[in-house]
């Protein structure tokens, strides 16, 4: 356990690197864009009514006309200590405006993150049953075509389809951000499900492929010739070695989840992170953008720390080889 | 209840039995035609055959398996009272495993690897015997005691990559034996190890069989292993049966011509007709002086990984131009690190190695390019060392390009040549390397190293993957290659028999040490350390069944040599 121990260790280190890159990137990209928090603030009809000197002097003010180095660093510190500062313009704790959004988003992806592999595991396990055979066929047409979709068309398929047609879930989402989480979950099951479904046509994929090798391997093979069950041959001897690639998919899943929730939250007005990511742009909050960016990367880098651990768990080879 | 067959039946039984395979273009392929065949209880039976010639199908079909695209196209099969495949999928279940078992082809591979080994023992005595929690426990440790496994309680908890081949062919073997079946399959079992190990694995399994008095039906293409296992033997090709009878007799006086090639071409032991090496030796072109080299685990968080035992502990040979130097030994015995070292494979090598005096780099891309030209390495896997999307002549054209900066048109024509030399088949030049048997595939690899118009040639186990009569061929090719271009050869290999047949001195390694260095004759007929003695034995042993009278006067001799304490 000493080596997992050591692994975890090493990550984070290497979590702290990636984070000062995301964080830097994340900063030259608001540079980049043209204007700053002032211009967009001040709507443009009513520009003529300021002098060049007024505009330097809240510039002044808001700590605007500092040098880019002089504003990254002060951003910066702040963040690896997760303090994540005042907002430009009003001056309000950045933390109080994204602790609802984080909340609600963490709630709606989390349910997707649990939901999507669980999900993913039944129907490989039912496809690689009988590779090839029409159950086969339909789920793994089924996840093709879902796979391939870009998410804000099943978002927008599903707002049709459910909330149009069927009338069975509001096609704009009508809540408060600081809603209490039940209610919360009453509405994002609509969203979840958007959410969810190039993760679990992807992650199927990955799991019915490793079933189907494993199903095809010596080792299932003689166990078979043993006398075992088939039963026995899928869920003993063939899944958990087909979870581990699985694994891998999931936490590719979470990374696209962060950027999946930004459209999704649009398209369904649900009052997240991503919503609040995008509104923080348009008004070049560079402290919120940023703490949003460098929370994602952190969720990122989690997950993906955390499948290696699973993995570890599941593959004994990998664990002594951490060990050596 | 179980009747009790009538004692003139048979125990196993086929008749006509014809399995085919669906091919990939809607027609269908027989893989075993019309095979009979009648074993009474506790008979012992081998089908020998090379690869494709339907002897696994037909192990299989007699516990009522056909792998995927396969079906029974005519005849059937009985084993007792059962026809496994008229059997629902619960009753062959039981019949499976209960009353007739499998030991498939590779126990690297046969294990599954996310479970304990006991685990796997623990599953098979809870479906067949009802056993559960402590009595499973001591049942499993008690088959692995049978099946002569050192220390099975400190085994049971381990999962299968933490133990060596033999032990994990031992424990499927305990695991096909756990239900006490009455048939049992043996399909290649000893292929993928040691010859000291396999013949330790054989007696264990000639001891239960008769401990079970289970009938045995034993698959190989080692006609040694057979003749030792077994005293009936089958001879299969194309799906059929092309000669059958009782084993000795059948190796003395074959019927057929087939069964009399496959018999030919297995190598044997006879050091009086090993090449000699010519007198006086001309220089070295490669030589070596205390060659080690330790294998590292990878760096950790602090520091570098732990260094363990040397893979290869200061070995010294010479290599001269028109000589092969045979390389022996056992896995882990550091054969596979010395070619990798003398091909610039490894770094962090020590000791001494030069080229025509001029010392060798450790790394290939740290050598200048006229020197990695004159060393070219041939591999175990020919299609793993073939690039899968060029064509054969484009592989064999490549060095020309590479080395001599010849024209494509040029190194194509060179390489056509080289290939219709090699006997490769004109047609098959501008296929991919999988759409070869893997004789042509090793035959390119070969064409390949040759193009480079190298001084040396490393061989590591080239023929291991190839038939035994594949491989006679390639074996000759080699020889006379030698002969026209005068290369130097290193040819590795655990095959003790092979490496004489070729090697003019040997080199003989166990953990890294060599034992023994000296002409192939001499040290075959008194060897300088008791590990080459063992050696030898455990070959001697395999063959003993093989009536040649070189062999009867090796063995005789091998005695002789053993009790006077050489």
């Amino acid at each position: 356990m000493n080596a997992v121990a050591a692994m975890a260790l090493r990550r984070l280190a290497l979590s702290a690197v990636v984070l000062s890159l995301v964080s830097a990137i994340v900063f030259v990209g608001t540079e980049i864009l043209p204007g700053d928090a002032l211009d967009s603030t001040i709507p443009a009809d009513e520009l003529i009514y300021y002098t060049a000197e007024d505009l330097s002097r809240m510039r002044a003010e808001l700590g605007l006309d500092k040098p880019p180095v002089e504003r990254f660093w002060s951003v910066f510190t702040g963040l690896a200590t997760f303090d994540f500062g005042v907002t430009i313009v009003t001056r309000e704790p950045v933390w109080d405006g994204i602790r609802h959004p984080l909340l609600n988003s963490l709630l709606m992806a989390g349910v997707a993150v649990v939901l999507t592999p669980l999900v993913a595991i039944g129907l490989g396990v039912l496809a690689a049953l009988k590779p090839g055979g029409r159950l086969d066929a339909a789920i793994s047409g089924a996840t093709l075509f879902g796979y391939s979709m870009p998410d804000f068309v099943v978002g927008n398929v599903f707002i049709i389809v459910f909330a149009l047609q069927l009338g069975l879930a509001p096609a704009v989402l009508m809540v408060a951000e600081s809603a209490p989480a039940g209610e919360m979950l009453s509405v994002a099951a609509l969203p979840v499900a958007a959410l969810a479904v190039s993760g679990v046509a992807y992650q199927f994929r990955l799991l019915r492929a490793g079933m189907i090798e494993a199903m095809d391997s010596e080792f299932v093979e003689r166990a078979r010739l043993a006398g075992l069950s088939e039963r026995r041959l899928v869920l003993t001897h063939a899944l958990p070695g087909a979870l581990i690639p699985m694994l891998n998919g999931s936490a590719q899943f979470v990374a696209g989840v962060v950027s999946g929730a930004v459209v999704i939250e649009a398209v369904f007005r649900y009052p997240g992170i991503g919503l609040e990511l995008v509104r923080a742009v348009a008004q070049r909050e560079v402290p919120t953008v940023q703490a949003i960016a460098f929370l994602a990367a952190f969720g990122v880098i989690l997950s993906n720390l955390l499948a290696d651990l699973a993995i570890l768990a599941l593959d004994p080879r990998v664990r002594r080889r951490a060990d050596g | 209840m179980r009747h009790e067959a009538p004692r003139t039946r048979a125990h196993v039984e086929t008749a006509g039995l014809t399995v085919t395979y669906r091919d990939g273009l809607g027609g269908e392929r027989a893989a075993v035609r019309a095979v009979d065949l009648a074993l009474a209880r506790g008979a012992t039976l081998g089908v020998v055959g090379e690869s494709g010639s339907g002897k696994s199908t037909l192990a299989r079909c007699l516990l009522g398996h056909l792998r995927p695209g396969a079906r029974v196209s005519g005849g059937h099969v009985r084993v007792g009272d059962v026809a496994p495949f008229d059997l629902d999928s619960r009753a062959l279940r039981a019949f499976r495993g209960a009353r007739a078992a499998m030991v498939p082809q590779n126990p690297l591979s046969s294990l599954t690897p996310h479970m304990t080994v006991g685990a796997q023992l623990g599953e098979l005595l809870r479906r067949h015997a009802r056993l559960r929690g402590r009595a499973a426990r001591a049942r499993a440790l008690e088959l692995m005691a049978e099946t002569d496994l050192p220390d099975p309680a400190s085994l049971h908890d381990r999962y299968p990559h933490e133990l060596s081949g033999g032990q994990r062919q031992r424990i499927v073997i305990a695991a096909a034996l756990a239900a006490r079946p009455e048939l049992i399959v043996l399909d290649e079992p000893t292929t993928a190890l040691d010859k000291t190990v396999e013949s330790h694995v054989l007696d264990l399994v000639a001891r239960l069989q008769a401990e079970l008095s289970a009938t045995l039906v034993y698959v190989s293409h080692d006609l040694n292993v057979v003749a030792r296992m077994c005293s009936r033997i089958m001879v299969m090709r194309d799906g059929a049966v092309v000669e059958e009878g009782d084993a000795a007799a059948l190796l003395r006086r074959p019927r057929t011509g087939y069964a009399e090639a496959l018999i030919a071409a297995m190598p044997r032991l006879a050091p009086e007709r090993a090449p000699s090496p010519a007198t006086p030796a001309g220089p070295p072109v490669v030589s070596a002086r205390g060659l080690r080299f330790t294998h590292r685990s990878p760096a950790g968080l602090f520091g570098r990984g732990a260094v363990g035992r040397p893979a290869l502990d200061g070995v010294d040979f010479d290599l001269a131009r028109g000589e092969t130097l045979g390389v022996v030994g056992e896995s882990g015995s550091g054969k596979s690190t010395l070619a990798a070292l003398v091909c610039g494979a490894l770094t962090g090598g020590a000791g001494s190695l030069r080229l025509d005096g001029r010392p060798l780099a450790g790394l290939a891309r740290s050598r200048p390019a006229d020197q990695r030209r004159r060393i070219q390495m041939i591999f175990q896997d020919p299609l793993a060392s073939l690039n899968p999307s060029q064509t054969v002549v484009d592989i064999v054209a490549r060095p020309a390009r590479l080395y001599f900066g010849a024209t494509a048109a040029q190194a194509r024509a060179e390489a056509a040549r080289l290939l219709a030399a090699l006997d490769v088949p004109a047609e098959t030049m501008n296929r991919g390397p999988r759409h070869l048997s893997g004789g042509q595939q090793q035959r390119v690899a070969i064409a390949r190293a040759l193009a480079a118009r190298p001084d040396v040639l490393l061989c590591d186990e080239i023929t291991s993957a190839l038939d035994a009569t594949v491989q006679a061929q390639a074996i000759a090719l080699l020889r006379r290659i030698q002969s026209e271009h005068g290369l130097a050869i290193l040819f590795i290999s655990h095959d003790l028999a092979l490496v004489a047949s070729i090697a003019h001195r040997l080199l003989v390694l166990e953990g890294g040490v060599a034992r023994d260095h000296g002409p192939t004759r001499e040290t075959l007929l008194t060897p300088g350390s008791a590990y080459t003695a063992r050696l030898i034995a455990a070959f001697r042993r395999n063959a003993t069944a093989m009536p040649s009278s070189a062999v009867l006067a090796d063995e005789n001799r091998t005695k002789k040599m053993l009790s006077s304490g050489h």
